[in-house]
């Protein structure tokens, strides 16, 4: 009987502490409540003032963070009330100093768990005592459900001043939504350049004209531009490098290949020129040297065997020199070829028919295996153009997204007016225009070196309509990279080729001694060729065309350009000119040596007004 | 009559009926007669302190007359020797008057209910004669023990005003007693009720409502109080913050106690809890019974340092500021 009271009684007073505990623990998730969102709220009218004054972020943005902060903080404070762990016993000490009720509960417990002892009728006094006295407490009394009166101020005053904040028009907002739509174009256009680098490696792995050596070279280079461009904390700056070196691969294998070529095309026309005296009548003008040579050595062989066994005069010696001519190549089967002809002229002389003929036949067959590389060659050599191209065209996009954030940028730092956003989109589609010209140019280049001077005049004309005699003087310069050191450049490029600096510097070879201490010679980039090449080290003055003094500068609408003449107003697209060459400048690509006289070029070619 | 027979319900009448009959005599002193009482239930002694002329012997020798018990007053004075108190042997006649025996005279503090009127008064040496029986219950003369009858109180008073002349008690003897009672000034009222009932034909008189049997029954029920864990810890916590080398001792006890209080000052708190638990009708001990005893369990425990002495630091002051400054739980 006493056992089931004292049993009774734990049970209703475990009942009733488990219900103050919970009543607690509301009341103290309602006090806190309030204390824990203002933290965020605080964080969010910081972060709203900020993107008052600067740039920054969204109001969307700001909102979702405050949210965030709010909501962590009130789950951190609901996550320490609700999971913090706190025995009955415990409670109950806490409920009986709240509730004034002299320890009654938490001795009663502590005499049912056992904890400590006196004679039963004592005990079950006291547990009866506690029971009956806890009935008596009001939770809802002593514990009220309430948050503090200047918690809920700070609380609505932060959420109503955030509210304002986000609400209110922002100066800011506008360029801050640009500019993130300004990045996700540059992130955008490294996605592209990183597909295009990914498409071209898979090329040069599967092109069969390439050598070893010159794939082994295009793929370590393309690896690496892979590996930048799929970076994902790659700058705009990191891939269009990366993109550059892939190009520039490309096309040091093209030029190797196109040398090489040349190479094999002068022996094989100083060969043909030794042996015109055997060509065959109403030979065609439009046949290749190979064609022609295997069509003279055919017509030396008939000619050969009609006289049975008597060459005609000056046979042997026009074959010896041919096989000269082509012994002295760098190709192995055109020495080869040269070989036989030179055994074949011996042979002549000798009075050794047989052996003439086998070494005629034997040179036969090295001039066509000869003519099949070629054609393999010239494939490959294609193949690398293209590839440069492509890579230059995926560097072209990145720098149209790169510039048309550069140039919103500048104008937003410059005169922070929303109504010159249209006319620098402008000047960066024109400058987008005139690197696609460009890019046809260089296309046009790869064909032969008069179509290169083609190519330079259509620049010149896209740009600023001026300089035709310095487009002539870059035409001589090796097309392609020639062409990827203007793209590379950017549209600052363009206003070069009014310069008499390009038509002085317009010469070929590099001639000797043009380092820049006057000793050697050395191989400089083309992209500074027009300032260094054909030049005297350290004497080249440059004199820049400048604006007429009473030029006017026009502004406004305007109409079709039938006469192509500049319709887009100097002061305006200077600034983006000079942007992308400040640019280069800071990304390091330009020697030091050399970069204050891109400044000072700049800096003279300044608007005055 | 054992332990079981006496319920609480008999406690209590009992208890209000002991306060009834010494407040028909005495007026006002509640927390004197309170205290007094704690100190007989928890069968203990008590040093009752103040001026002379306060009642503090009328209220113990009302305290004897409302329990039954036998009661002997010693008036200490500097002449006084220990055997004034203790009592000696004697030599007399045999019964048969041809010899002379040697027999036991037993001194006043054989009693229930001692009263050391100005204890102060008397020398150390006639002073320690109560130790023993104080702690021990018993009375060595001669080589022999003598057990004194329980239940056995000593009430002492000193006056703190008269020093000249006087022995403080040492702190040996201090421990002793477990509540230093302070008798202090009536307020007017209470003032016009004492001067209306002493200065008229009769004089009030206690009625015997208990014996030395039934007090030692409450005492001992009265010891069985339940004391929660905490509360323990909360007094053991108390008597160590009235050390000044305790991290969380308070600041006036840090700058003006020299030395705290005993282990046997913390078993007065807890027994003068318990017991005035149950004299206020609960039946388990709280901090607010804690609170209530501990000046009385306390102020003669604490050793105040020079500069508490000569700024006048009350020990209650310094044991309030204790009270206040420990925690109820940690």
């Amino acid at each position: 009987m006493a056992a089931q009271s004292l049993s009774d009684n734990r049970a209703v007073l475990l009942g009733i502490v488990r219900r103050w505990d919970r009543r607690d623990r509301v009341r103290q998730s309602v006090f806190w409540a309030p204390r824990a969102a203002l933290p965020g709220l605080a964080v969010g009218v910081v972060l709203a003032l900020i993107a008052r004054f600067r740039p920054f972020l969204l109001p969307e943005t700001i909102a979702a963070i405050t949210l965030a902060l709010v909501a962590a903080g009130m789950l951190a404070s609901l996550a320490i009330i609700w999971l913090r762990d706190r025995s009955l016993l415990r409670a109950a000490r806490r409920f009986d100093v709240l509730f004034g009720l002299n320890e009654r509960v938490s001795t009663a417990l502590e005499l049912l768990d056992g904890r400590i002892h006196t004679q039963p009728e004592l005990a079950a006094r006291q547990l009866e005592d506690a029971r009956l006295t806890a009935r008596e407490v009001r939770p809802r009394d002593q514990l009220p459900l309430r948050a503090g009166p200047v918690e809920l101020l700070a609380l609505l005053a932060s959420s109503a001043a955030l509210v304002l904040l986000l609400v209110l028009p922002n100066p800011q907002s506008d360029a801050v939504a640009l500019e993130a739509a300004q990045n996700a174009a540059v992130q955008s256009a490294i996605e592209e350049a990183a597909d295009a680098v990914r498409d071209l490696t898979a090329q040069v792995a599967a092109d069969p004209d390439l050598s070893d050596e010159d794939r082994e070279q295009l793929l370590q280079t393309l690896d690496a531009s892979a590996q930048s461009l799929n970076d994902p904390n790659v700058s705009p700056e990191e891939a269009f490098a990366a993109l550059g070196e892939s190009q520039t691969a490309f096309q040091q294998v093209s030029d190797l290949m196109q040398q090489r070529l040349g190479e094999n095309t002068r022996a094989m026309q100083e060969a043909s020129e030794a042996l015109r005296d055997f060509a065959p009548p109403g030979e065609g003008s439009n046949l290749s040297d190979v064609e022609r040579m295997l069509r003279q050595m055919e017509m030396m062989r008939q000619l050969a065997e009609q006289m049975g066994g008597q060459p005609q005069p000056g046979m042997g010696e026009a074959m010896q020199n041919a096989g000269q001519s082509l012994s002295q190549s760098g190709d192995p089967t055109l020495q080869q070829a040269g070989d036989a002809m030179q055994q074949a002229a011996g042979a002549m002389q000798q009075g050794d028919q047989s052996g003439a003929q086998q070494s005629l036949n034997d040179a036969q067959n090295a001039l066509e295996q000869a003519q099949q590389q070629q054609q393999g060659q010239q494939q490959a050599q294609q193949n690398a153009q293209q590839g440069a191209q492509q890579a230059q065209q995926a560097a072209d996009q990145l720098n149209q997204a790169q510039q048309a954030q550069q140039g919103q940028q500048g104008q937003q730092s410059q005169q922070g007016q929303q109504s010159q956003q249209g006319q620098q989109g402008q000047a960066g589609q024109q400058g987008q225009n005139q690197q696609q010209g460009r890019g046809e140019g260089q296309s046009q280049g790869q064909s032969g070196q008069s179509q290169q001077g083609a190519s330079g005049e259509q620049n010149g004309g896209q740009q600023q309509g001026a300089g035709t005699e310095a487009e002539s003087a870059q035409g001589n310069q090796p097309g392609a990279l020639s062409g990827a050191a203007v793209r590379s450049q950017g549209a600052g490029a363009g206003d070069n080729a009014g310069g008499e600096a390009l038509a002085s510097q317009g010469s070929g070879p590099i001639e000797a001694n043009n380092n820049p201490d006057g000793v050697g010679e050395s191989q400089y980039d083309a992209i500074y060729a027009p300032q260094r090449i054909g030049g005297q080290p350290g004497s080249e003055q440059i004199f820049l065309q400048q604006d007429s003094e009473d030029g006017q500068v026009v502004e406004g609408e305007f109409g079709p350009n039938p006469n192509g003449a500049a319709t887009v107003p100097y002061n305006q697209v200077f600034r983006s000119y000079a942007n992308a060459a400040s640019q280069n400048l800071d990304t390091g690509y330009v020697p030091l040596s050399l970069r204050d006289i891109v400044r000072n070029y700049f800096t003279s070619l300044e608007p005055r007004n | 009559m054992s332990v079981q027979d006496i319920s609480l319900e008999a406690f209590s009448q009992l208890a209000r009926s002991i306060e009834a009959e010494v407040r028909r005599v005495i007026v006002g002193q509640d927390d004197v007669v309170r205290g007094v009482l704690i100190c007989i239930l928890a069968s203990r002694h008590a040093l009752l302190e103040g001026v002379p002329g306060l009642g503090k012997t009328m209220l113990i020798r009302t305290l004897a007359d409302a329990l039954d018990l036998k009661f002997s007053r010693i008036q200490f004075t500097p002449d006084m020797q220990p055997a004034d108190i203790t009592g000696t042997d004697i030599l007399e006649d045999s019964e048969d008057g041809r010899t002379k025996v040697r027999r036991f005279q037993p001194g006043p503090v054989f009693a229930n209910l001692v009263l050391a009127d100005e204890i102060n008064r008397a020398t150390p040496k006639t002073q320690s004669a109560l130790l023993e029986a104080m702690a021990e219950k018993t009375v060595t003369i001669a080589s022999r023990t003598y057990h004194l009858e329980p239940p056995f109180f000593v009430l002492a008073t000193q006056n703190p005003l008269e020093m000249e002349g006087t022995y403080p008690l040492p702190e040996a003897q201090l421990d002793r007693f477990m509540f230093k009672v302070n008798v202090s000034f009536p307020s007017l009222n209470d003032l016009v009720r004492i001067l209306d009932r002493t200065t008229g034909v009769e004089s009030p008189e206690a009625a015997k409502v208990a014996d030395g049997a039934q007090v030692m029954e409450m005492g001992r029920l009265a010891l069985n109080t339940p004391v929660a864990s905490h509360v323990s810890e909360y007094v053991a916590r108390l008597v160590l913050n009235t050390h000044p080398d305790t991290d969380g001792a308070p600041p006036l006890v840090k700058q003006f106690v020299r030395y705290g209080a005993s282990p046997r000052g913390a078993q007065s708190l807890i027994l003068g809890a318990k017991c005035n638990a149950l004299l206020e009708g609960r039946f388990n001990v709280s901090f607010e019974d804690v609170a209530a005893v501990a000046p009385g369990a306390l102020r003669h425990r604490l050793l105040m340092n020079f500069e508490g002495l000569a700024e006048g630091v009350s020990a209650d002051a310094v044991i309030a500021d204790a009270v206040k400054a420990t925690p109820k739980t940690r």
